[in-house]
């Protein structure tokens, strides 16, 4: 051993509790154009792991273009975000996907001329053997997607394409879920349903982050952040809001 | 009854050769939304590169045909990295200017280094015929058949039951969630190029033994792959595999009935009929949208 090395054992690191590690998500001054327009503004927040974060806001106000900012699917035009500590900005989408992010966007969008299994397997990153054990695993999640192993991803209910497109978004074991709009024209069954399993997923481990117009999603958010065109006018506690309906309406709609 | 057969078997192997450059044809278009003009052109640079290599190897055909298909994948390759890649965020057009242009330039090469001359390339497996009953059916025509057919079969399988097809599918259909879930959108992209310039490379091989090829071919395989295309349907790779079949039978038969002129004049009538009342295809669409 070098002396060096021993003067390293004689003088040691700080404490890890002095640097505390960094949250899941770190969103800071996040701005987001699209075309001449800014669309998201200094957007500020941060999750971490297990919690489920709901980004409420009303149609325009700026949620689903924040999360294709987070994907990559549209530049930040400044600020940053980071991943465990890993900046994203910059990256290729695919990138990000590889560094850890799930995405369901706005719609859907399955593979349609594909069936609901090969949705499943096409994005996965992972050999054979494992790439069908993950697909027992999301059929065990959402237990409507076993009978329609085979067909194709457009011919599905729409209750069934947003299960596939989460299921789908989970395939690599993504440690941030960013879920647009799940709820959009589901039955209230399959909603209930489908927060359930939300709150499953949270509770592996995974940091969920849902866009949504419905506050029905209050009920199993950890969080809310509040956007109102194009910047997040309320983050707290989600029970505290969901306590006091006049101020988060307030908050949704100015005022 | 014996002639029949004959013509039956002739267009069918012509109809073959026609289905592999239409189904290297759709596989660019669905994968990128980009009309590959030089699609004929990789053709007879395939059957000349087969008319090439055949002094140097003195091998059947079917032995020079994986070689020729590899080279023609690389000169795909090179087609996406001048002529795609760099003009993916223009208007449509761009791409089909770009495509038409490496066409002239390829047609301008193999005109340079072989001359304006039709040639033939060996045999799939040896020349002469074999009889079937009262007819007389060539070897050669039998062989293109089969060797198209398990080619189809081959790419059936890698689109259909392998991960990498599983892959370039979901790039076909959205190439912007299959970016943003991991998938490498990009060489999956070039990918399709090689695989489909491959398709036009075999086709040129297998076509350039019974029909003889020559630099200017090009212009008609490529109008032949968009017209099986446009019977197929678009977007499916089954239709383009039919649509080059039907399309070798009519032209074949009218040709046998009548004259070439008339199966050439009506086979671009029936085109314009199928776009004017069917445009998605004669045998439609196979994924639809749900509201």
């Amino acid at each position: 051993m070098s002396t060096t090395g021993e003067g390293a054992v004689a003088a040691p690191p700080p404490a890890p509790a002095a640097v505390p590690p960094p949250p899941r998500l770190a969103v800071s001054g996040l701005c987001v154009d699209r075309g001449a327009g800014r669309v998201v503004t200094d957007a500020t927040f941060a999750a971490e792991g297990s919690e489920i974060v709901a980004l409420l806001g009303v149609n325009g106000a700026g949620k689903s273009t924040l999360l294709q900012a987070l994907v990559g699917l549209l530049p930040a035009a400044a600020g940053s975000a980071a991943l465990d500590g890993r900046p994203l900005l910059g990256l290729a989408p695919e990138r990000r996907a590889a560094l850890g992010i799930g995405y369901a966007p706005e719609g859907r969008r399955v593979f349609p001329a594909m069936s609901a299994r090969d949705n499943l397997l096409a994005v996965c990153r992972a050999d054979a053997a494992e790439r069908r054990r993950r697909v027992e695993a999301v059929y065990e999640l959402f237990p409507q997607l076993p009978p329609k192993d085979r067909t194709l991803a457009w011919q599905l209910s729409g209750g069934q394409q947003q299960m596939l497109a989460i299921g789908r978004a989970l395939m690599n074991l993504p440690r941030l879920l960013l879920l647009d709009e799940p709820t959009l024209g589901l039955a209230p069954a399959t909603i209930d349903h489908l927060l359930e399993r939300l709150t499953w997923i949270a509770a592996s481990g995974t940091t969920v982050i849902i866009a949504e117009q419905n506050a029905a999603i209050l009920a199993v958010a950890a969080r809310v952040c509040v956007m109102r065109v194009g910047r997040i006018v309320l983050d707290e506690d989600a029970t505290h809001a969901a306590g006091d309906r006049q101020r988060l309406e307030r908050a949704l709609l100015g005022g | 009854m014996s002639d029949l057969l004959q013509l039956i078997v002739s267009a069918l192997s012509l109809g073959a050769t026609y289905a592999l450059v239409a189904l290297g044809f759709v596989l660019v278009l669905n994968a990128t939304n980009a009309v590959n003009f030089a699609q004929g052109e990789l053709v007879v640079a395939g059957g000349f590169l087969a008319i090439a290599l055949a002094p140097l190897l003195p091998v059947p055909g079917i032995v020079l045909l994986p070689l020729v298909a590899v080279a023609t994948g690389a000169i795909g390759l090179l087609l996406s990295a001048v002529a795609y890649f760099p003009l993916r965020r223009r208007p449509p057009t761009a791409v089909f200017v770009s495509t038409i242009a490496f066409g002239i330039i390829l047609q301008n090469s193999v005109l340079r280094l072989a001359g304006p001359e039709p040639g033939g390339a060996p045999p799939l497996l040896a020349d002469g015929a074999v009889e079937v009953g009262e007819a007389v059916v060539g070897r050669q025509s039998l062989a293109v058949v089969a060797a198209a057919a398990i080619l189809v079969l081959l790419v059936h399988i890698l689109i259909e039951r392998t991960q990498l097809g599983r892959r370039l599918r979901a790039t076909a259909q959205d190439p912007e969630i299959a970016r943003a879930l991991g998938v490498p959108v990009v060489p999956l992209i070039a990918v399709s190029f090689a695989l489909g310039a491959a398709l036009a490379g075999a086709a040129g091989l297998l076509v350039a033994n019974q029909f003889f090829i020559s630099p200017g071919d090009g212009a008609n395989f490529m109008l032949k792959a968009y017209i099986a295309v446009v019977v197929g349907g678009w977007g499916r790779i089954g239709g383009a595999v039919l649509g080059g079949l039907l399309i070798a039978l009519f032209e074949s038969f009218v040709a046998a009935a009548v004259s070439q002129l008339a199966a050439e004049v009506l086979l671009y009538v029936a085109l314009l009929a199928i776009l004017a009342f069917r445009p998605t295809g004669l045998l439609g669409e196979t994924a639809g949208r749900r509201a």
